[in-house]
């Protein structure tokens, strides 16, 4: 999966992932250029630049361009003249950074010089390859690029959330009840009845219940806490989701 | 990677950027807290199932006695077609479960839950005649009811509160009846729920969801058939439907009893009296529309989260139901029937019991009382302070100018206090007509409790008199002592007739003696020292207080008198 490439080599960091990455976080230390909010915004860029990236390409940007506009869209942001200019009371990261996303464009189209700025700087490494063939992958989506940039992004966010929940089960020696269990998040009782469930694992049917109860238990709480890292607070956190939610099947 | 792939839970085809190839919609739906999916808003609003319902013809082949007639209805549980028994010339339904729900096993048990459920001989119950497997086609074939969903009747728009109270007993009746033949629903929701064009209730699919439930978790599915496990597995995504899920079905969905059934039913009521779905914090539904606040109790009840504190069985909430709508029918009709709506009031409970038929049980809680009263006694209130007000201070004194030798004090302002009162006093009449009537009360009751109040505040007024006779420029301290004591006093209850008399002799006494006082004082010539009339005033003022405290105190002393029974009872 392109999408675990990605994540493939940032598992040892995403230990703390939720701990401190809280988009309230930056938020607040926004102003104070401090190295905490550099760091958790990195992060929280890791996770998201994808679906920038693609809404770039949405944009009718080549795949050249995207690449050194994306880039260059984290350099400014780093940089902390963008965040500076977050406004906590509108605190969704998704909006915020769909914004300046938005104000870069067009910056950079009256500058006409995508390339000074942030062209071959390499911040991240991030997957470009790999990022365009999933590009390419995307179906021909009639959806407004807003529109798709919130699918992009629910789906990033469910990469991560995925990734440390992979990650959490490795650490544990659990890989394998992982692979075997994780169809099962995607609704109850999935594909695989429970009965052959167990006899791939080995256990019993009882034993496969409580494990896929666990798992979709802890999956919850990753899940809870990450959109609760992209928002200022709680509430929003419910809204986001269903937004999120609301995207992806609509 | 051509080829495309569908999440085999909703069906929708996977989107290359599925993380670790699962369903993104899918994986968002499980990530919200499945206990409180209702609460959250329900953001997984039933999708179109993606069984697909056979053709009326293509079932005709399997079911030859019978003449199919159309599709009625669908959802995960299967399909619904009007159709005709050829022999019998009988309209009937025939509901399909999914093709290829459960093997052998499944089989065996739908037999058994038939059996019950065909059991179930009630005239709020759609009755099964008969039900089978037609080559691997799990069917029922049951009454038909010629009207419409609840669902339907109630996205045409909200029902009244007479119309839920008729809907409701009717439910309660066939729940107790099945909940006594060992039968529980588990799915109870305005889908289920039948009108027909009689305007009899009708409840349908009893205990499909438990069969349908057991049927998929014990069993295994067809996996020769592909699309057979989605299929069952969608449906039961639909199962138990999650905003009319008790809490604890969803936490132990084998588990539960008959009071998921009345917790169900707790949120169809909700819904019929407001038009909406309870939130996350249950809000009273007499605070959204306008209807008998002792029906907030009774939902509240029954959608009581832990379920020991719900009505222990449906026949119990019936009782409520029909005693509240029974009442309200009665009070719109000529009084002495102390059970209205506005038996709320504390001060008209007492009034209430002075006349014969007394009975029945307040269910109301303090805070709604002190609702009522400020929204109904106050405004009554302000209308007779105004016009007594206007009586005793204007018409008295500018009949006899002599009272104000040497002083032109009330010339100057009386103009403008004769607005704010009249004004007052329009307001009052609209506003508490207004609530009173949309409570449906009789007029005669109307009229007592407003003399009932009036004689309260008419004694209190005559008080005043006596004050500002030797306090003329206190007009209006005592206009804003009267707005300060009807502001504090209005949650005070004031027992019966008599002892409004007594009260109002209290106020007298000590108006009297506060005038004997103030009178004194002018004679000490104090007159002109604004603190010391304010020292008579605060003087009169606690006399008042102390009395109606303690006739506040005996007042709670009966209303826990009234509410034990109950509880004992409940």
């Amino acid at each position: 999966m392109p999408a675990s490439t990605v994540h493939s080599s940032e598992t040892a960091r995403l230990k703390n992932y939720f701990a401190s990455t809280h988009w309230s976080v930056v938020l607040k230390a926004g102003r104070n250029d401090t190295t905490c909010a550099d760091d958790a915004l990195a992060k929280l860029c890791q996770t998201y630049w994808f679906p920038l990236y693609a809404y770039v390409r949405r944009n009718g940007r080549s795949p050249e361009d995207a690449k050194d506009l994306t880039q260059g869209f984290f350099a400014r942001l780093i940089e902390q003249q963008t965040l500076a200019n977050a406004d906590p009371k509108r605190g969704r990261f998704r909006s915020f950074m769909l914004g300046a996303m938005n104000h870069f464009l067009a910056d950079e189209q009256a500058k006409q010089q995508t390339l000074k700025r942030g062209g071959g700087q390499i911040l991240f490494s991030l997957d470009w390859a790999a990022a365009e063939e999933r590009f390419d992958l995307e179906p021909a989506d009639h959806a407004s690029p807003d529109k798709a940039f919130d699918k992009q992004w629910a789906a990033a966010l469910l990469g991560a959330v995925l990734n440390q929940l992979a990650e959490e089960y490795r650490r544990d020696g659990k890989a394998k009840l992982f692979e075997a269990l994780k169809v099962t998040l995607n609704g109850p009782r999935e594909s695989q009845p429970y009965s052959e469930l167990a006899s791939s694992l080995h256990i019993n049917e009882g034993a496969v219940k409580v494990a896929v109860h666990r798992l979709r238990k802890r999956y919850r709480a990753l899940l809870q806490a990450e959109i609760e890292s992209t928002v200022a607070s709680q509430d929003e956190a419910k809204e986001e989701m269903r937004h999120l939610f609301e995207v992806l099947t609509g | 990677m051509d080829a495309i792939r569908h999440c085999p839970s909703c069906g929708k085809p996977l989107a290359p950027n599925a993380p670790m190839g699962l369903c993104t919609a899918c994986l968002m739906e499980a990530g919200f807290p499945s206990g409180t999916e209702s609460e959250t808003g329900n953001p997984a609003q039933p999708r179109p199932p993606s069984f697909t319902p056979p053709q009326p013809g293509d079932l005709a082949r399997r079911f030859p006695q019978l003449e199919i007639l159309e599709l009625i209805g669908q959802g995960g549980m299967g399909a619904v077609y009007k159709a005709r028994q050829k022999e019998l010339d009988r309209v009937v339904a025939l509901k399909i479960l999914p093709p290829g729900v459960g093997d052998a096993a499944f089989a065996e048990r739908f037999a058994r839950e038939a059996k019950a459920l065909a059991r179930l001989n009630h005239p709020g119950i759609v009755t099964i005649y008969e039900f089978g497997n037609s080559n691997g086609l799990f069917f029922f074939l049951m009454e038909y009811v010629d009207g419409a969903t609840l669902r339907q009747v109630l996205q045409a728009g909200p029902l009244s509160p007479r119309e839920a109270l008729a809907i409701v007993p009717a439910i309660c009746d066939a729940l107790q009846y099945a909940h006594d033949q060992g039968i529980v629903h588990r799915d109870i929701k305005p889908d289920n729920i039948l009108l027909d064009r009689r305007g009899r209730t009708k409840v349908a699919d009893f205990g499909l969801a438990k069969l349908m439930e057991s049927g998929s978790e014990d069993s295994q599915f067809e996996a020769a058939v592909p699309g057979a496990s989605s299929t069952m597995t969608r449906s039961n995504k639909m199962l138990g439907t999650p905003q009319y899920m008790a809490p604890e079905q969803v936490e132990h969905p084998t588990a539960v009893d008959h009071r998921a059934d009345i917790y169900a039913l707790g949120v169809v009521f909700y819904q019929m009296l407001t038009g909406e779905l309870p939130g996350q914090r249950i809000e009273p539904p007499s605070r959204k529309v306008q209807i008998d606040v002792r029906l907030d109790e009774v939902v509240l009840r029954a959608l009581e989260k832990n379920p020991a504190l719900r009505y222990p069985q449906a026949g119990a909430l019936k009782t409520d139901v029909e005693t509240i709508a029974m009442t309200e029918q009665r009070s719109s009709a000529p009084p002495r029937f102390p059970q209205s709506a506005i038996a709320e009031h504390s001060a008209i409970q007492w009034l209430a019991r002075l006349l014969p038929a007394t009975g029945g049980e307040p269910t109301e809680r303090a805070s709604r009382i002190q609702a009522v009263e400020t929204h109904i006694v106050l405004p009554i209130r302000f209308l007779f302070v105004a016009l007594l007000c206007y009586y005793f201070f204007f018409a008295h004194w500018f009949d006899t100018p002599g009272a104000l030798s040497g002083s032109d004090w009330p010339l100057k302002h009386a103009t403008m206090l004769k607005e704010i009162f009249v004004a007052y006093a329009l307001l009052s009449i609209a506003l508490g007509t207004t609530l009173i009537w949309s409570r449906q009360l009789s007029l005669q009751k109307i009229l007592r409790i407003v003399f009932a109040m009036g004689i309260t505040d008419g004694a209190m007024l005559g008080v005043l008199t006596f004050l500002t006779e030797g306090f003329g420029s206190e007009l209006y301290w005592v206009f804003l002592a009267l707005v300060a004591r009807n502001a504090v006093a209005i949650p005070v209850a004031l027992p019966q007739l008599l002892l409004n008399f007594l009260v109002s002799l209290a106020f007298l006494t000590g108006g009297l003696l506060a005038a004997r006082v103030g009178g004194a004082l002018e004679e000490n010539s104090w007159n002109g020292e604004p603190s010391e009339r304010m020292i008579v005033l605060v003087a009169w003022s606690l006399w008042c207080y102390g009395i109606q405290w303690l006739f506040e105190k005996q007042k709670r002393a009966e209303s826990e008198a009234i509410v034990s029974p109950r509880d004992r009872n409940g």
